[in-house]
């Protein structure tokens, strides 16, 4: 097991220099020089090579890339044009919205989904598969921030129920953020709940033909015992990985949730931060983002070597 | 009809609802099994061998299956009962074990976990007695330091030792009646000898009844007391071991017999091979279902379907021509055309 | 002419009837796919309105006319007018035009290069390595963040947007591509052709490209449909597609800020995208279906 994990976690150090690079390249490879698209246009040129120099701009490119990558192993990534905070605090501050929105989407998605995709499995053919399968369908069809817009169209407009949109921080008590979050993070969790259920389906499909779920038939196993213990725990493994796959997705549909409901989270931030051309924090944004999907990719293939003993024995 | 025996087919069809139409995959099966008995059912893979056994613990999809006639165990028709009630008897009354032993076994738990949840289905044992009860099923079966083996995956496992570990889970509840479904054609000669040794001592160390299920007619020697064998869904011959090898009746039987090697048979020559192959089950012949590969048919095995009728005592056999060929009578018809 | 001899013009002709029986029994196992016909019949009708729904209306997309502001649907107006009183019919039909435009545009270059990558990622080991983890840290971004960054820096303009997009999905194509070549190389006939002296890129282009075909129009047309949804977030963040021009994203950023007032503008361009994604994503079902004959349908006897 310890060897497997060390591979793996060996493993996305490419990855992560390839994350590196590519946002190292954002800024530096712009038309133009940098300090100038930073500031503008209209800037003075004394104040551009003000920048330049602060900026570390006129050492060659691959020293400063190297220092960057000194600073933001670090934690260091710079701090906002706007108003000098470090990138990594205003990151942060913003960032725990979006990670609630997409934890409570993620947690609606599964619960949802799990449920249904087993169903739909078990009553292969039938009507209430077909109908599953095309409610998915369509579900996987209709963009986060569509849905919320619509959702906001149907429930707050029509209906007058919960809070169109806005926000409260968990600090002012769960249930309260919770209500707020309880749109976004269906519109959120809809998408996510059909991808999740159409993956279930076919994975415990493929599970159910395999010769160990008759054995455990033939052996006289409650039904639940089968479809739990022997075929969704064997599917579980391709539902880990969609779930992995997905977290980008995840992220990019709460930021555009987030913008609809007016939560100020990671969406805000970002444009806020192209409308400010604040450079540093839509770099270490989007630094960050991608670490994170490295992680939780890590965390998931960690996952796999507990559910799956082949993993952890045959690396 | 003997209150001895474990298990009593009666005349059982099983039809599929393919893509196709219906499918009658196995044809009027009658068959039954003793204490202490080893009934082989022999045949070509598509001859109903496999189905008729998984009718048996009714692990067919009820969805596209359809029954007719009776399987009496303890008493009662299997093929009337509830799922409830069928899955108190799978893995309790009735077991089986199956030929391939990678996938049979959930790769995601131990084989000492697989082995006790078969026991816990069945009575309530805390975890520690019924782990001390599969060690004991386990040591039983010959497999070299079971209190290791137990705590291992199913991949870590060799084939042979995965068959004894499926026959450890498939015992370790005492049956009244063990289903082997080919248990040995996955595996290499000197296994499969040991195996079957396996497989004949616990049937004598429970009193059991098996059903053993091969294509192999040398293993149905080695192991079977009674045969059944199948021909495209149905048994064409039912006889005991030694009345079979020593005069097979029904013409595929003696085919399966030539085309089986033996010591004393001629390196050089070919094997004997059964001409023509098996129709498909969607288009099943009017007449005798092996007439169209038969060297000894005439009209009347295209057109009329023969019944399993008593040759000799305890020896049946679907042929209008058994009493014929036996006698060398019956003319050798492999040139006639076959009138369709 | 003899009977036994055939003229390699004759040879060509059956040829060439062979191949054109094999396209028709093709079409006609793609016709017999309800799904695959229903998807790709919805893109059709909605390519159709996009493009020739603009003819039968005298409105334009950019044309202000405040004394309209906020119409709802009408006779005049068909799907109602905005809050500068432009016709939200035309403005929706423009902006389903740009959409697919970029989905194309987007599904096309990724396509082209993707398979470039994946083919001879497959082919030749170190490439493999090399690219493989490039394209894993490119798929770490969430395509919408870098879209953003990308078009901070170089400016807000549609092939801005194209060209992020490409950068970001060409490896959903790569990895599929280079997963069925991967395959296909292992192929008998493949070390075949080898040994006989074909030369690699005729090995690759010629017989392990037309393999991958299949999956390759799967992924193309599931990167066309996330392109469309990805534009419209941009434009509804406000840094897609430039402000007065119609784009499906930004009709509905407009009607974000009205939405309790003017339901019709979230709910004819939301339709839309809908429509078009659903469209790729039951032409993919159905494709995926027609691809893998394998999937087995169970018949229910009821």
């Amino acid at each position: 097991m310890i060897t497997y994990i060390v591979k793996r976690v060996l493993s996305l150090i490419p990855v992560l220099g390839v994350v590196a690079v590519v946002v190292f390249a954002l800024v530096h490879l712009s038309p133009g020089d940098p300090a100038s698209v930073i500031l503008g246009p209209d800037a003075s040129a004394a104040d551009v090579d003000r920048l330049r120099e602060e900026l570390g701009l006129n050492q060659p490119i691959p020293q400063q890339f190297f220092l960057w990558l000194g600073n933001a192993l670090t934690g260091d990534l710079g701090s906002s044009l706007y108003n000098g905070t470090p990138v990594t605090e205003v990151f942060l501050d913003y960032f725990r919205p979006t990670l609630s929105l997409a934890i409570f989407a993620q947690i609606i998605g599964i619960a949802v989904a799990l449920p249904m995709g087993v169903f739909a499995a078990l009553h292969r053919g039938k009507a209430v598969d077909g109908a599953l399968m095309s409610f998915a369908l369509v579900g996987i069809s209709v963009p986060s921030f569509l849905m919320g817009l619509l959702l906001i169209l149907f429930f707050a407009v029509f209906l007058n129920w919960l809070p169109v949109a806005g926000y409260a921080p968990l600090s002012e008590g769960l249930l309260t953020h919770l209500e707020f979050l309880l749109l976004p993070a269906i519109s959120l969790g809809f998408i996510q709940a059909a991808l999740i259920t159409r993956i279930t389906r076919s994975a415990m499909l493929e599970v159910m033909n395999n010769a160990y779920v008759k054995t455990a038939r033939a052996k006289g196993l409650p039904r639940a015992a089968i479809v739990i213990k022997h075929t969704l725990r064997n599917a579980f493994i391709p539902i880990l990985e969609i779930i992995g796959q997905t977290f980008t997705t995840l992220i990019a549909g709460a930021v555009v949730v987030e913008f609809v409901f007016n939560i100020p989270g990671l969406g805000q931030l970002i444009v806020n931060s192209v409308e400010r051309r604040d450079f540093p924090v839509i770099q270490g944004t989007v630094l960050l983002v991608a670490f994170g999907y490295v992680l939780i990719n890590l965390i998931i293939d960690l996952i796999y070597g507990i559910v799956d003993p082949r993993v952890r024995l045959d690396q | 009809m003997s209150e001895s025996h474990v298990i009593d087919v009666r005349n059982l069809r099983t039809h599929f609802h393919t893509e196709k139409g219906r499918v009658t995959a196995v044809d009027d099966v009658s068959f039954h099994v003793d204490r202490n008995e080893v009934l082989g059912v022999v045949g070509e893979s598509g001859c109903g061998k496999s189905v008729t056994s998984e009718a048996i613990m009714q692990l067919l999809n009820p969805d596209i299956t359809d029954f007719e006639g009776e399987i009496i165990f303890d008493g009662e028709n299997l093929l009337a009962l509830g799922e409830d009630k069928l899955a108190r008897i799978r893995g309790k009354d009735i077991s089986m074990i199956f030929q391939d032993t990678t996938s049979s076994l959930n790769p995601l738990y131990t084989v000492g976990d697989q082995i006790i949840e078969a026991l816990q289905a069945h009575g309530r044992y805390s975890r520690k007695a019924a782990a001390e009860t599969a060690l004991k099923v386990v040591t039983s079966t010959g497999i070299p330091s079971p209190d290791k083996r137990l705590k291992e995956y199913p991949h870590e496992l060799s084939g042979g030792m995965r068959q004894r570990i499926m026959i450890a889970m498939a015992l370790v509840c005492e049956p009244k009646l063990l289903i082997a479904d080919e248990p040995t054609t996955a595996l290499d000669v000197t296994t499969q000898a040991q195996i079957l040794d396996l497989i004949i001592q616990m049937k004598s160390d429970l009193d059991m009844g098996v059903i053993f299920i091969t294509h192999d007619m040398g293993v149905v020697a080695e192991i079977c007391d009674r045969v059944a064998v199948m021909y495209l869904g149905q048994v064409i011959e039912d006889s005991t071991v030694e009345s079979l090898f020593e005069a097979p009746l029904h013409p595929y039987t003696k085919g399966l017999m030539q085309a089986m090697p033996t010591i004393e048979s001629d390196p050089k020559a070919d094997l004997h091979t059964i001409k023509g192959k098996v129709p498909s089950l969607t288009d099943v012949p009017e007449g005798c279902r092996f007439a169209a590969r038969c060297p000894f048919r005439t009209g009347k095995c295209v057109s009329n379907a023969p019944t399993l009728e008593v040759a000799t005592g305890g020896h049946k056999v679907r042929c209008w021509h058994w009493k014929a060929i036996a006698e060398g009578t019956a003319p050798e018809a492999g040139t006639e055309a076959v009138i369709a | 002419m003899t009977d036994t001899t055939q003229t390699p013009k004759e040879l060509k002709a059956a040829e060439n009837r062979l191949k054109r029986e094999q396209r028709s029994l093709m079409i006609r196992r793609f016709m017999a796919n309800r799904l695959a016909v229903c998807g790709l019949g919805l893109t059709v009708v909605i390519c159709l309105i996009a493009f020739l729904g603009p003819l039968i209306t005298q409105h334009e997309p950019l044309k202000v006319n405040p004394i309209d502001r906020l119409k709802p649907p009408s006779r005049e107006h068909w799907m109602g007018t905005d809050n500068f009183g432009r016709d939200i019919y035309v403005r929706v039909l423009y902006g389903t035009r740009a959409s697919l435009l970029i989905g194309f545009s987007v599904a096309l270059l990724s396509s082209v290069i993707g398979v470039t990558i994946g083919l001879y990622s497959a082919y030749f080991k170190p490439l493999d390595h090399l690219l493989m983890r490039i394209t894993d840290g490119l798929m770490a971004f969430p395509a919408i963040l870098l879209a953003i960054s990308v078009i901070a820096v170089f400016g807000p303009t549609t092939q801005n947007v194209i060209l992020t997009l490409v950068v970001v999905y060409t490896p959903l194509i790569a990895r599929v591509v280079r997963s069925n070549a991967l395959v296909v190389k292992e192929q008998p006939y493949i070390e075949a052709l080898h040994a006989l002296g074909s030369s690699t890129t005729r090995i690759i282009w010629r017989h392990i490209f037309p393999n991958t075909v299949s999956s390759l129009i799967v992924q193309a047309s599931f990167v066309f449909a996330v392109s469309i949804i990805t534009e419209a977030m941009l434009s509804f963040l406000g840094v897609g597609i430039p402000a007065p021009h119609p784009s499906l994203g930004n009709i509905l950023y407009d009607g974000k800020n009205v939405i309790t007032s003017a339901w019709w503008m979230t709910v004819f361009p939301g339709a839309i995208i809908i429509g078009i994604v659903l469209g790729q994503n039951i032409l993919g079902d159905g494709l995926r279906d027609f691809l893998d004959p394998h999937t087995n349908k169970a018949v229910s006897k009821r």
